[in-house]
């Protein structure tokens, strides 16, 4: 069978299935035997095992055959989902995506490899990878069989109410409860197990939270905690004699610790606090063990499980080309329209103009249709960025919870491509330089766990993305010192150095305050290549930061590349077109306005002395002419602003950007070019290679 | 000695269905009713161990029925019956008093689970 044409699709899906692993592996690493999660990741496995196969990539579907049959002892239970098999799944998937686009390169590839055999050995071994909950049966009741998974977590405002409650003579108990399955109206069966404990108990959290057990966003487990007075044992009958409860368990919440005991334990507990302590003491060194196999409870953000399927009906995969061919076409629409419209003009009969009226409106109402095509959700870039600060985290061993906001945000495709680097370079930063150390943390009373945040969202007409940390925010001294030595500032002008001034020289290129350049980030590329990216993008960045309470980064972008803004100027009687986001602004100058530095024209606006180039000059064509007033426009670019002189200004339009061909290639200082509404070809500057190109 | 049961419900087919269950487990059905205020007047009649009660009902609906059985006897054990997609009014008839709930069509075992649970 030729499947060379399935190729792409092949391509496509397999890298959906490894994001969802990959996913779905960071989840289980927060809930180490959740069966839905197991179950994704297996046929996930499975999927691309036959994808494999078919497409005759032998290396592939043998090595996935190898994970998803670890995944299948796993599903079923014969070995747990400990940190080690967890990190070996990690480099498993790692090693697959490589190998998946080796293959894809068409590149000899083979299967036998040293986590290949890893893999086998956990397979072949399956007994040293058993169910902890048998080795040390003596610590856990006889309902651990049907362990129910899921933890609550508690965060420090849990944890003071349960001290407080500690000290009131209330005790805390953690209760996990299974509903029996096909139980109908699950929420209402949830409100009567919630009104069965009201009388008793204070419920201070739950998991999933109230608002998903409300609207049913659950299985059929869940998690509660409660504080009360009465015996572990009153409140879990209370529970079991509400119908279509399948399983309780209630476990103890320490008092020490955020770890939970068994039930065994829990039954003993008095409500005095008194004998409490000593309980738990003995108890500590028979559950070390367990503990450590357990999952760092505070550290990883569970993702929840994807419900693929639900939506598989309502999408369609496309090819981008035959969109980007589609974009163009109505970019040449809206260029006719523009045209039509103008002859509209000169035209008085009433119904062809209320025709054209009516054309401009469909037209423009494509365009939003067409540009709404080639939106993308930013969810895409921000897929790979939990795996990222968990690996991250592990590498420079701090605590930090990564918490992402409004993935669903769109915005155009070609920006999506782009405004990955500069956000994984942000994220870096704040791990790196942002977030402390746990220690440091604890010691101005932060939490030890870091906590980064990412958010995506509208505002107008652009995308707002912004990146915050509660670390130690940007350092004004260390700036300082840096910038001495860069020879950015001199050493005598810094006695007063404020943190705006900081964050702005931060910006400078070339700047890095980590002390040396680490594995995260610091390799020599600062924040002044986030900018220029960014810029690139026809966007902005601003950032705000304050000492000890963290560092926030606001990138500003356009929703769209494809249509722009743009400052129309004449020069040499050709028109052009300057992306009106780099424009600052318009003046004319008198010639004995003008100075001269170093045989170079510059003119001096509000106390700043600009570089004056001519337009005319820059382009090749001889000098402009030198009339009474010359038109200035102030481009700014890589936070450098430049005078340039033009002929004429023509006023604002929208513009489509249309790529050059290949066959002229890459030109400096050209961005593109765009048909006017008069027909006319206009070249579109890219102030940040044209002025480069003149310096 | 058996536990007595009301039946309320205004179908007959719906009544003779729980009828039917009920007894067969071990429960008395001591009355049945056809709407809420029906039910009230055999409440205090028969002061039956359990009620299962309808939730739309001609003349007093099942929830009106369940506030004015708690008023007339706070130990008063009711279930309240529901079709799916009545979850609000099932919220409010448990807020009114009911112990627990079932969801029509109605599953044997589930009917004896909540009327055993009920009486305990």
């Amino acid at each position: 069978m030729d499947t060379s044409e399935f190729r792409d699709v092949f391509a496509a899906e397999a890298r959906d299935y490894l994001q969802s692993l990959n996913d779905d592996l960071l989840a289980l690493e927060t809930t180490p035997d959740n069966p839905k999660i197991l179950d994704e990741m297996f046929r996930a496995a499975h999927s691309l095992k036959g994808m494999s196969g078919t497409m005759g990539f032998e290396a592939l579907a043998d090595f996935t055959h190898q994970m998803e049959s670890v995944l299948d002892l796993l599903r079923t239970g014969e070995i747990v989902a400990n940190k080690e098999i967890i990190n070996v799944l990690f480099t498993a998937i790692d090693y697959l995506e490589l190998l998946l686009e080796k293959t894809l390169l068409g590149e000899d590839v083979t299967a036998v490899n040293e986590i290949a055999s890893t893999l086998e050995e956990i397979i072949v071994n399956k007994e040293r990878f058993m169910s902890t909950s048998e080795q040390s049966s003596d610590l856990t009741s006889e309902q651990t069989d049907d362990k129910i998974s899921g933890l609550v977590i508690l965060d420090p405002f849990d944890r003071e109410t349960v001290e407080q409650g500690y000290a009131q003579g209330y005790d805390a108990f953690e209760i996990r409860i299974r509903l029996r399955p096909k139980t109908l109206l699950k929420s209402v069966r949830v409100y009567t197990i919630f009104q069965a404990l009201e009388s008793m108990s204070t419920i201070i959290k739950c998991k999933p939270s109230a608002q998903d057990l409300e609207e049913e966003r659950f299985d059929l487990e869940f998690s509660l905690v409660v504080l009360t007075q009465e015996k572990c044992d009153t409140i879990v009958s209370i529970i079991e004699n509400v119908s279509e409860v399948d399983n309780v368990q209630a476990l103890a919440i320490d008092r020490l610790s955020p770890t939970m005991d068994t039930e065994g334990t829990a039954g003993n507990v008095d409500a005095k606090t008194a004998t409490l302590q000593p309980i738990s003491k003995a108890n500590a060194n028979a559950n070390s063990e367990l503990q450590s196999e357990e999952p760092p409870k505070e550290l990883p953000i569970a993702t929840p499980v994807q419900n693929r399927g639900v939506f598989a009906d309502k999408f369609v995969r496309v090819e981008t080309d035959r969109l980007d061919k589609l974009i163009n076409l109505v970019g040449e629409l809206v260029i006719s329209r523009t045209q039509v419209l103008e002859m509209g003009k000169s035209i008085e009969q009433a119904e062809s103009k209320s025709t054209i009226v009516q054309l401009d409106r469909i037209t423009t109402d494509l365009q939003y249709a067409a540009m709404k095509l080639r939106m993308v959700p930013i969810k895409q870039v921000f897929d790979r960025f939990s795996r990222m600060v968990r690996d991250l985290a592990q590498a420079t061993n701090k605590e930090i919870q990564l918490e992402m906001k409004g993935e669903n945000t769109e915005l155009d495709r070609s920006l999506v491509n782009q405004i990955g680097d500069p956000l994984v370079h942000l994220l870096r930063n704040s791990i790196d330089h942002g977030i402390e150390q746990k220690d440091v943390r604890l010691a101005k009373g932060k939490t030890a766990q870091g906590h980064i945040r990412i958010e995506a969202r509208h505002e107008g007409s652009h995308v707002l993305v912004e990146v915050s940390d509660d670390g130690q925010g940007v350092n004004v001294e260390k700036v300082r010192a840096k910038a001495v030595k860069r020879g950015l500032i001199s050493a005598n002008s810094t006695a007063e150095l404020t943190m705006k001034d900081a964050i702005s020289l931060i910006f400078e290129p070339g700047f890095s305050t980590s002390d040396q350049v680490t594995d995260v980030s610091g390799r020599g590329v600062g924040m002044d290549a986030v900018k220029a990216s960014v810029e690139m993008l026809s966007g902005s960045v601003e950032m705000e930061s304050s000492a000890d309470r963290g560092s926030m980064v606001i990138i500003k972008l356009p929703l769209t590349l494809a249509i722009i803004k743009a400052l129309l100027v004449v020069t040499h009687q050709q028109t052009y077109a300057i992306p009106i986001s780099s424009v600052r602004e318009n003046l004319l100058v008198s010639p004995e306005q003008i100075k001269s530095v170093n045989q170079k024209k510059v003119i001096v606006l509000r106390n700043e002395v600009l570089p004056l180039l001519d337009l005319a000059e820059i382009l090749g064509f001889s000098r402009s002419q030198v009339s009474e007033t010359l038109s200035v426009i102030i481009v700014e670019s890589h936070g450098e602003k430049v005078g340039l002189i033009v002929e004429d200004l023509l006023g604002q339009q929208e513009i489509v950007i249309k790529s050059l061909s290949d066959l002229l290639g890459d030109i400096p200082g050209i961005a593109g070019a765009t048909v006017l509404g008069n027909g006319q070809v206009a070249l579109i500057l890219d102030n940040s290679t044209l002025i480069q190109k003149e310096e | 000695m058996a536990k007595t049961v009301l039946i309320t419900d205004d179908t007959a087919f719906m009544r003779m269905t729980l009828k039917n269950v009920i007894q067969k487990n071990g429960f008395e059905v001591v009355g049945e009713a056809a709407d809420g205020e029906d039910a009230i007047a055999k409440y205090q009649e028969f002061r039956p161990d359990l009620v299962t009660m309808d939730i739309t009902m001609p003349k007093m609906d099942g929830i009106t029925a369940i506030r004015e059985i708690m008023k007339i006897d706070s130990n008063a054990r009711i279930i309240v019956c529901s079709a799916m997609g009545q979850k609000p009014m099932v919220i409010d008839a448990l807020n009114a008093g009911a112990k627990d709930f079932l969801v029509k069509p109605f599953d044997a075992e589930r009917v004896i689970e909540a009327l055993q649970k009920a009486a305990n």
